[in-house]
């Protein structure tokens, strides 16, 4: 009889039966299914065949990409052609070219630019306004030089989340009566359990910028998403990932947990108090698609730390940690104590 | 504006501390006491209600007396018999203040000691001091009242000749004894209805309307002490807003069309009442009012009554 292996639906690792469990689950991800479940999902994926035209674009992506590579920093760059990378986007040292990209890191989508480089330096310009104790140079015109418009390679799941939640909720009730108060108590047993979808909950799969960076400067809207072609790579550049799907899903798994629990809580109506007792989300499905989303990018190293900068190329929404002067911080908070001790002095000899 | 907030406070801080240096090291206030004359004469027993009209040896023993100590003390004294009734310890301290600076003027040594002979309850006496003799009989009045009072009737009992006779030999004797005390450098009085300071600097005895030495650089410390702490909180104040804000919500990407709950129940289980008796407690209270007035003189005293 021939033994039948099944790959994880969410990273593609082997399954292994769990005994306790009595499912297959996946050493790697931690997910884990029934037998009926997985043969359900492997009925419903099917085997997609590329077409011609998608052929043709992964062909073109093939000859006209070139490859980049930091010597500093390892980071791997790729634009067309047409354009010749000279700085890496991140710490701004000379790159040099390492050769042509091969078909499997061309993206199927991505969403085009829609702010142009000085829409994102005025949202750059109107953040840092208000930060008075930046170093100097941070707003140099030197500094903002080095932003970079960079499309950077995300791995985007849409997933099915098992919910299972059981939990005593509790409401709580006082008055007085006489010289006594009393308190009344009513518990309830609150259940939900359902199945939750996320889409599109993007994990960028570059290992250099921060995870929690690119997370801030979501959303995306998807609604705009192109099919991947060469021409929207022209005047800018794009990150080759590093980081591939298998090991972005822990993060995926994450946020869809969180999404989840989102979803639930705000189900519950107005408790005063909640034990939970069983609170579970599994991804039971996970459909992936790699996709480039655009970000103006800048870095700038200050006393020996990296700070990271990125704005939504599509919404224009920045995230990023302003460096602090400390120095010019200090020196203002001593101006201002010793204006504070001569005032209230000062004071002091018309009020005592 | 945030920019110039960094260049203005500095700046702001830079002439305020300048003029602190300034009056700390540099501007002296005027010393306006103007200490005792050497006139022993001035000094008397001033007797309107005519207690002594059948001994005047004896008014004229206290006089002398009064002189003497004038003399040995280098201040003004003046002993006044009253019979007029003031409604309140203000109203005496007015009378006594101003009467004083009527007859010796302001700011000059001396005591001047009122016996109320009005015959009301309770009787109001009150020393009033100005000068140097601020610093050294302020903190004493109540001892000195309490040994003058040895010799004095309680309020609405007729005061006698005898009485009054050895209420004065004590408060001179008094006077002597706590007069030939030095007070410490720390010692200082402040009259806050003229905003005049009572103080010793190097020896000197100054009535000024600028702070003492020792009281403007404790002033300078707990001033300092709350610019430092303003200072260090807005130092991690500040430094708490440069940090990474994320803003990532992970529920925008919850599909609400294609999700459904398969089973939302909230099951009642249970109720229960619980019953606690209030515990009662009560709180008292007090109130407590002051008054002044105003005078250009400075001065230092206090009324007792008996």
């Amino acid at each position: 009889m021939e033994a039948i292996e099944y790959k994880c639906p969410n990273c593609a690792a082997d399954l292994k039966f769990d005994p306790e469990s009595q499912k297959l689950s996946c050493e790697f991800c931690l997910s884990a299914f029934t037998e009926e479940e997985l043969r359900a999902l492997k009925e419903s994926a099917g085997e997609k065949v590329p077409d011609e035209a998608e052929l043709q674009t992964r062909q073109e992506f093939e000859e006209h990409t070139n490859l980049y590579q930091c010597a500093s920093c390892g980071a791997q760059i790729m634009c067309d052609d047409r354009q010749t990378a000279l700085f890496c986007y991140y710490c701004h040292n000379p790159v040099i070219l390492s050769g042509k990209m091969t078909g499997e890191y061309k993206p199927s989508r991505l969403i085009a630019f829609k702010l142009n480089k000085d829409r994102a330096l005025d949202t750059f310009r109107n953040w840092v306004k208000n930060r008075s104790f930046v170093p100097d140079d941070f707003r140099s015109e030197q500094q903002l030089d080095k932003i970079t418009g960079l499309y950077v390679p995300f791995w985007v799941a849409d997933c099915d989340i098992r919910a299972d939640f059981s939990a005593i909720g509790k409401t709580i009730r006082s008055w007085t009566s006489g010289d006594y108060s009393y308190t009344e108590t009513k518990e309830y047993r609150v259940v939900r359990r359902g199945m939750i979808t996320a889409n599109g909950i993007p994990a960028d799969g570059e290992s250099k910028i921060d995870d929690l960076l690119m997370e801030s400067i979501e959303p995306f809207n998807y609604n705009e998403l192109q099919p991947f072609s060469m021409t929207y790579l022209t005047g800018f550049f794009a990150d080759k990932y590093d980081v591939d799907k298998t090991q972005v899903f822990p993060r995926i798994k994450t946020r869809a947990s969180q999404a989840g629990k989102k979803i639930i809580r705000d189900s519950i109506g107005a408790y005063n108090t909640l034990s939970v007792n069983i609170e579970q989300y599994n991804i039971m499905k996970t459909d992936w698609e790699y996709m480039m989303l655009p970000v103006w990018f800048m870095t700038y190293n200050y006393n020996g730390t990296v700070y990271e900068f990125a704005i939504n190329g599509q919404t224009g929404k920045l995230a990023g940690t302003p460096p602090l002067d400390k120095q010019k911080l200090r020196m203002f908070c001593t101006a201002l104590g010793i204006g504070i001790t001569a005032a209230l002095y000062l004071l002091g000899g018309v009020f005592f | 504006m945030k920019k110039k907030l960094l260049f203005i406070i500095p700046a702001l801080s830079l002439i305020l501390a300048g003029a602190v240096v300034f009056n700390l090291f540099i501007r002296r206030g005027e010393n306006l006491g103007k200490g005792f004359d050497g006139n022993s004469g001035g000094s008397c027993v001033l007797d309107t209600v005519g207690m002594f009209s059948y001994d005047q040896d004896i008014l004229e023993e206290l006089d002398s007396l009064a002189k003497e100590y004038s003399d040995k003390l280098d201040m003004n004294v003046c002993i006044y018999l009253s019979e007029e009734w003031y409604n309140s310890d203000n109203a005496v301290q007015i009378f006594c203040d101003d009467t004083y600076d009527e007859i010796y003027g302001e700011d000059t040594d001396g005591v001047f000691y009122m016996i109320d002979l009005s015959g009301s309850s309770p009787a109001r006496d009150c020393i009033s001091t100005s000068g140097k003799a601020v610093l050294l009989y302020e903190k004493e009045l109540d001892d000195i009242f309490e040994r003058i009072n040895t010799h004095l009737p309680s309020g609405g009992n007729t005061a006698y000749p005898d009485d009054i006779d050895g209420a004065v030999r004590e408060f001179l004797s008094q006077l002597e004894r706590y007069g030939n005390k030095k007070p410490g450098i720390f010692s200082s009085y402040h009259d806050k209805s003229s905003g005049k300071y009572f103080y010793y600097r190097g020896g000197e005895f100054i009535v000024s309307k600028k702070r003492p030495p020792v009281a403007n650089l404790l002033m300078l410390l707990i001033t300092a002490v709350i610019g430092t702490v303003t200072g260090i909180i807005t130092y991690f104040s500040i430094k708490s807003k440069y940090k990474f804000k994320t803003s990532a919500n992970p529920g925008v990407y919850v599909s609400h069309e294609e999700s459904r709950l398969t089973e939302q129940s909230d099951t009642f289980i249970r109720s229960y009442v619980t019953k606690h008796k209030i515990e009662t407690s009560s709180s008292g209270g007090g109130s407590s009012s002051g008054g002044g007035h105003s005078h250009s003189g400075g001065h230092g005293g206090g009324v007792h009554h008996r």
